[in-house]
């Protein structure tokens, strides 16, 4: 297929279409409920950053110079490595589901570039399979011009499972950062008045519900605001040093203490803050 | 029943199993306990959004995944110029831990290393404390280890009497000092092997 759209550009027109569906959603609640939905989205507003779930190894990346790497880059890395193609790579990675990933990035203008993040209120994100949440800088965010806001998994909601890709899902439902707050405030709108408002941020992002974020931007240390952990994976890496003691690791459990030790030296040393969270 | 490797992340050693009809998160440290059960529409995540690369390995026991996954670790770490240390030493880990851990670690030497008796092991370990200048920073934590090293010295003490104890005293069968005919039976067969210099007896 050839790249013929802009991601982005669909975003910045979509911002009346995203005004007015909030507008719609709030004009049909009572007052009361209309204020707090209001109140949420200037919530989302000025709290949610974008962030993304790593493993261990890629906050240590960070530590070190290195840079966020998505799927296309990493598979470029390899070919650079192993001198087979970079396609051989990236189908040997992903197998059954390679097509749907290229269905999506490819049918954009430059989409072998985007990054995938999600919105974060608070939380850990999606730390299931990368635990570490890296949540980005305000001032990263408010810099990005290639941005654009989707009201769960684009691969979910945009590619159906026989990897053809509906573009007008796209168009109908994607929002640029400066409308992102109404988008998350329309979606969840019926779900704010009987929330906590201590408890929000699950509306933002929880485990299996989440606005994804694409952008084309570079992520290195100096992007990162905080890496966000989990109390129980926290402590389960403590146990794991413990257990170093008596000098019966293997080398996988080394090579994940070796990591926590550095990610723990760079706190103690200022380069990165790290929250954990209960 | 095999099991299939379908997702792993070579960097950490960490894989995505399918063992029968149940999907399994397996991590270091590998316990099973540790090894939760995954949806199976999660497996699309792992490998789209975290960087799993998906696999068609299969084994037939935990065992061979285990040191298949650790293994990986290892060769991949290798070729990007990463090499796993040895050992993790004691004092890296102490002067990056907050006062918090430090204190679990030494609720941990206290409750489980101390009573199971491995006394070189909570000795290595609170002398490091001991020493350890970011530690003996945090407030009563010297005074802590201190007390521990004295109770790991005594409870030491106290074992090796036990083990002492054992070994002087004087092992005989009561059962067959109550019962005067196996006595004298038994030290007939003792003889007996004596003299043949085997328990066996000849053969016929």
């Amino acid at each position: 297929m050839s790249a013929v759209l802009d991601l982005f550009a669909i975003a910045r027109g979509n911002a009346n279409a995203v005004q007015t569906a909030f507008d719609s959603v709030i004009a049909a609640m009572p007052p009361e409920h209309a204020a707090l939905v209001r109140e949420f989205a200037a919530w989302v507003e000025a709290e949610a950053l974008i962030s993304i779930n790593v493993k261990l190894f890629v906050v240590v990346e960070f530590l070190n110079g290195g840079r966020h790497q998505n799927t296309h880059e990493w598979a470029r890395e390899q070919s650079r490595l192993s001198g087979r193609s970079a396609e051989d790579a990236l189908r040997e990675r992903l197998q059954k589901f390679h097509d749907k990933r290229v269905a999506f990035d490819r049918a954009f203008e430059g989409g072998e570039r985007f990054r995938y993040g999600a919105l974060n209120a608070g939380g850990a994100g999606l730390p299931e399979y990368a635990p570490y949440c890296i949540v980005l800088t305000r001032v990263f965010q408010t810099s990005l011009s290639d941005v654009a806001y989707l009201p769960g998994d684009s691969l979910e909601i945009c590619v159906a499972a026989d990897g053809s890709f509906d573009v007008s899902v796209v168009e109908s439902r994607v929002a640029p950062q400066t409308h992102r707050h109404l988008l998350v405030a329309k979606e969840r709108a019926s779900e704010v008045p009987p929330t906590d408002k201590p408890d929000w941020a699950g509306l933002v992002a929880s485990r299996r519900r989440y606005f994804e974020v694409v952008f084309v931007g570079e992520v290195c240390l100096n992007t990162v605001k905080c890496v966000r952990v989990l109390k129980t994976e926290y402590d389960r890496m403590w146990d794991m040093a413990f257990a170093s003691f008596g000098g019966k690791l293997g080398d996988a459990e080394r090579a994940l203490v070796h990591d926590f030790v550095q990610m723990r030296r760079g706190v103690v040393d200022g380069k990165i803050q790290v929250e954990v969270m209960a | 029943m095999k099991l299939k490797l379908e997702a792993v992340s070579l960097m950490e050693g960490i894989g995505i199993i399918r063992s029968g009809q149940t999907l399994r998160l397996v991590r270091p440290p590998y316990m099973l306990s540790d090894a939760p059960a995954l949806a199976e529409e999660s497996l699309q995540d792992a490998l789209l959004r975290h960087g799993f690369n998906a696999s068609r390995e299969q084994f037939n026991n935990w065992d061979d995944a285990i040191a298949f996954l650790n293994q990986q670790a290892v060769t991949v770490r290798r070729s990007l110029g990463k090499e796993i240390p040895d050992a993790i030493p004691a004092k890296d880990i102490l002067d990056v831990a907050p006062p918090e851990v430090v204190s679990r670690f030494l609720d941990r030497v206290e409750r489980e290393i101390i009573p199971q008796c491995l006394f070189d092991h909570a000795e290595d370990l609170l002398l490091a404390v001991l020493t350890n200048r970011t530690c003996s920073c945090q407030p009563g934590v010297g005074a802590r280890a201190a007390g521990l090293l004295q109770r790991n010295k005594e409870a030491r003490k106290k074992a090796e009497v036990r083990i002492s104890e054992l070994a002087n005293r004087d092992i005989r069968f009561p059962s067959l000092e109550q019962r005067p005919g196996d006595l004298a039976w038994s030290v007939r067969l003792t003889e007996l092997i004596r003299e043949r210099g085997s328990i066996l007896a000849p053969a016929s």
